[in-house]
């Protein structure tokens, strides 16, 4: 009878936090599933209707799009993997015992205080303009050609690439520092009294213990790289051509400037569905990983 | 209560009776006492301006103008997405005239009464940029503010010096002089990043970058090319809807781009308004087409290297050949076809049919779009206001007093570049039909492609031709082509 009452009370006081969960979640996202099956527009000319699974057939045969998902996997992996390559070498080194160590901690992590669009506007438009930039002075001293980055593809997307390392290395140095200051020396001092020396007791010893906190690491900053469109926006603008562009640009660029918001919602849902697929996997494989790394 | 304490109450009433007084006397001739106008304007273009210009009308109605600044890459998704859902944004919007087919085609905007075209002189507005850019289906919907069109800006010292003079000769066979066909444009283009006069290290700037004006950079050559005088049409045929950006025009156009692509800055590519007007004010491009605020930066010794009078002005370069869409054949013109392209059109101020102070919202847009206020815009460095006034243009001593123009000479070199534009018959102005950016985005899309030499400009126009007709059939043709057809006059 108290119980059945309590588990009444409880229910009344979780409906709130349901409700709001409801409305602020669950709601739009099947709102905009919705959505995907209509031909809503902004500034719409006809009325809203029902167009079956028009949007999502275009969406796979629009040779843009598909370009698109291909330049956000190709960015979200290399430069996420560059980051952590990066980050990893920088926490190691920062967690020597160096002089004005907390100088050097505090300075790489400012790029991670800075506004992407701040960031993308310094490094890609002023630093690496390929006609007034510091290193276009330097090339015109030296006699040397300029740089044309801007109009090959992959010069440009190099270039994102790099923009975003500057920026997104420090998050990588952050968490793995910590990581690096909670392992036990103990067991580290004990592996160096077997013998083992600096190289081994890091892959033996230390990496293997980072794992489960790079694993985390990566997967947050690969959810970010997926949505990337600032630095895309500001550096190249998605070109040349659209070998550039990520998908959730082109999605804004449908929706917000076009004002196709079915179609743009439409990538928008396969963008999601394609973020689970890699989450899913990239899980799968670091488990099996650490299992393989503890056999 | 004493005496002293019975005068001092007294002069206390008095004092509070005079002020109510006096209040209700000012309140009386300020027809809009402590009403607020919101304005939605560019943010960091002309919208801070706006505010300044605004501020005699404060003084003099009582009302105060509050500017909601939106991001000039956002604005006309906020206003079309406000506008489309009948949310309140602003009482008057600052919008491109790019929009105007989706604003004034979908009736979410008054039109303008007799009162108000009084009160702004319409006569006195250049009569395409009136009836194109201000009005759909005859009715004019929309209040002027800035006019906008791409003219040529060009080194006069480098093309005045008789060494130069005799080198080019000396070198093309011909005179070197201010170029009327885009050839001409190239070949000096060229001569200048190979010899350097006057230090110039790069021929030619344009707004070539994608999502940055690569749409207008590209009609600005297209227009010589494809734009006959014969036939009002340019992007799109009157009868039935086919895009024409595929047309022979069109391509040849964009194969003398590329072909004049080394001799501009290396990333061209990338250049909006301001990396273009940069690139000629800092000396590192000799020949620079964009917006007509050049010629006032170019005077302004806080950004600009050049002394006054180092800079002049021209129409827009074009073709002596020149595609009849009509004819579907070639035609030979002894005197270059130079059209004039009015790209943008300008920020034009229109008032939603929702706006919650519409009285005031009307009185404040007759004040700014009146020839005083707008000539007075127009004039001043760094307000981004480009003229669309004839009044304006004729002012050659407010140009040269306001503007910084050093002589009357250079000055009527300049305003010539924008009456020459704007007054010809063959002048194209900006697309504005509903599905604008749509179709902006996916040409863009083709011509960066061949700007980056990944494909040829037959093949990425092909396909955007393709893509236009696309966008137009999801739009339906039929009402696209009425759209069209208002939006060049012809309905």
């Amino acid at each position: 009878m108290v119980e059945s009452e309590n588990r009444r009370w409880s229910r009344t006081f979780l409906l709130p936090a349901g409700l709001i969960v409801l409305f602020l979640s669950i709601f739009p996202l099947v709102f905009s599933l919705g959505m995907t099956f209509t031909n809503m527009r902004l500034a719409q000319q006809e009325p809203v209707r029902f167009i079956g699974l028009e949007n999502w057939t275009r969406l796979f045969s629009d040779q843009r799009f598909i370009t698109t998902l291909g330049n956000t996997l190709i960015f979200a992996i290399t430069s996420v993997t560059v980051q952590y390559a990066l980050g990893l070498l920088l926490a190691v080194l920062l967690n020597q015992k160096i002089r004005a160590r907390w100088f050097f901690r505090m300075s790489f992590l400012l790029p991670l205080m800075m506004s992407p669009v701040a960031v993308s506007f310094m490094i890609g438009k002023l630093m690496l303009s390929e006609s007034r930039g510091p290193f276009a002075a330097l090339l015109m001293s030296l006699d040397l050609p300029p740089m044309r980055w801007s109009t090959a593809p992959f010069g440009s997307m190099a270039v994102l690439i790099a923009v975003d390392t500057w920026q997104w290395t420090p998050f990588f140095i952050l968490v793995l520092l910590a990581g690096l200051q909670s392992v036990d020396a103990e067991i580290q001092e004990a592996a160096k009294v077997d013998g083992a020396n600096a190289w081994q007791t890091f892959w033996r010893i230390t990496f293997p213990m980072l794992l489960p906190l790079s694993t985390i690491a990566i997967l947050i900053r690969s959810l970010e790289a997926f949505k990337v469109v600032d630095i895309i926006r500001v550096v190249t603008g998605g070109g040349p051509g659209n070998s550039t562009e990520s998908v959730t640009l082109y999605a804004y660029t449908m929706g917000m400037n076009n004002g196709d918001l079915a179609y743009a919602t439409t990538m928008a849902y396969v963008l999601l569905i394609a973020t689970i697929l890699y989450a899913t996997a990239f899980l799968f494989i670091s488990r099996r990983l650490t299992r393989w790394r503890d056999a | 209560m004493n005496k002293k304490n019975h005068v001092l109450l007294v002069v206390v009433l008095v004092f509070v009776l005079a002020s109510i007084g006096f209040g209700t006397i000012q309140a009386q001739d300020k027809p809009f006492a402590g009403i607020k106008v919101v304005v939605a304007n560019n943010a960091g273009g002309n919208s801070d301006y706006f505010k300044l210009a605004a501020a005699p009308w404060e003084e003099a109605t009582g009302a105060t103008v509050e500017m909601n600044p939106i991001p000039f890459g956002d604005i006309k998704d906020k206003v079309l997405a406000a506008m489309s859902t009948d949310t309140f944004i602003a009482d008057i919007v600052v919008v491109p005239s790019g929009i105007s087919g989706d604003l004034m085609s979908a009736g979410y905007v008054i039109p303008l009464s007799e009162e108000s075209l009084a009160a702004i002189e319409a006569d006195d507005l250049f009569t395409y940029y009136r009836e194109l850019n201000l009005s759909w289906g005859g009715v004019q919907y929309a209040w002027p503010w800035d006019g906008d069109v791409h003219t040529l800006n060009y080194r006069a010292d480098i093309f005045d010096d008789p060494a130069n003079q005799e080198a080019f000769k000396a070198a093309y066979g011909y005179d070197l002089a201010v170029p009327t066909t885009w050839k001409q444009y190239a070949d000096i283009a060229k001569w200048i990043t190979e010899t350097n006069p006057a230090g110039v290290p790069y021929g030619w700037a344009e707004v070539a970058g994608r999502r940055n004006g690569l749409f207008h950079a590209f009609s600005d050559r297209a227009v010589g090319y494809a734009k006959h005088p014969d036939d009002p049409a340019f992007y799109f045929d009157t009868e039935t809807m086919d895009a024409r950006v595929n047309n022979p025009g069109f391509v040849r156009a964009l194969e003398d781009w590329v072909a004049a692509l080394p001799y501009a800055p290396p990333d061209v590519t990338r250049y909006g308004f301001s990396e273009t007007r940069d690139a000629f004010i800092t000396g590192l491009a000799a020949l620079v087409v964009n917006w007509t605020d050049v010629g006032v930066a170019a005077n302004d010794p806080n950004m600009s290297v050049l002394t006054p009078g180092q800079a002049s002005y021209a129409i827009l370069p074009g073709s002596t050949e020149v595609w009849n869409s009509l004819t579907g054949a070639w035609e030979t013109f002894e005197t270059p076809n130079q059209p004039g392209y009015a790209a943008f059109g300008g920020w034009i101020m229109m008032i939603p049919k929702n706006a919650q102070q519409m009285e005031a919202a009307v009185s404040l847009a007759d004040f700014m779009g009146s020839r005083e206020t707008m000539s007075l815009a127009s004039q001043t460095p760094g307000s981004g206001v480009n003229p669309a006034r004839i009044s304006t243009l004729n002012d050659l001593a407010g140009w040269v007093e306001k503007a910084g123009f050093p002589t009357e000479e250079n000055a009527r070199a300049y305003v010539d570049s924008i009456k020459n534009s704007l007054e010809t018959t063959n002048v194209v102005f900006q697309l504005r039909i509903p599905g604008y950016n749509q179709y902006e985005d996916t040409l863009e899309q083709a011509v960066s492609e061949v700007l980056a030499g990944q494909k040829t400009a037959q093949q990425a126009l092909d396909e955007a031709a393709a893509a236009w007709n696309a966008i137009t059939d999801q739009l339906g043709r039929e009402n696209q082509l009425k759209y069209y057809r208002a939006s060049i006059g012809l309905e």
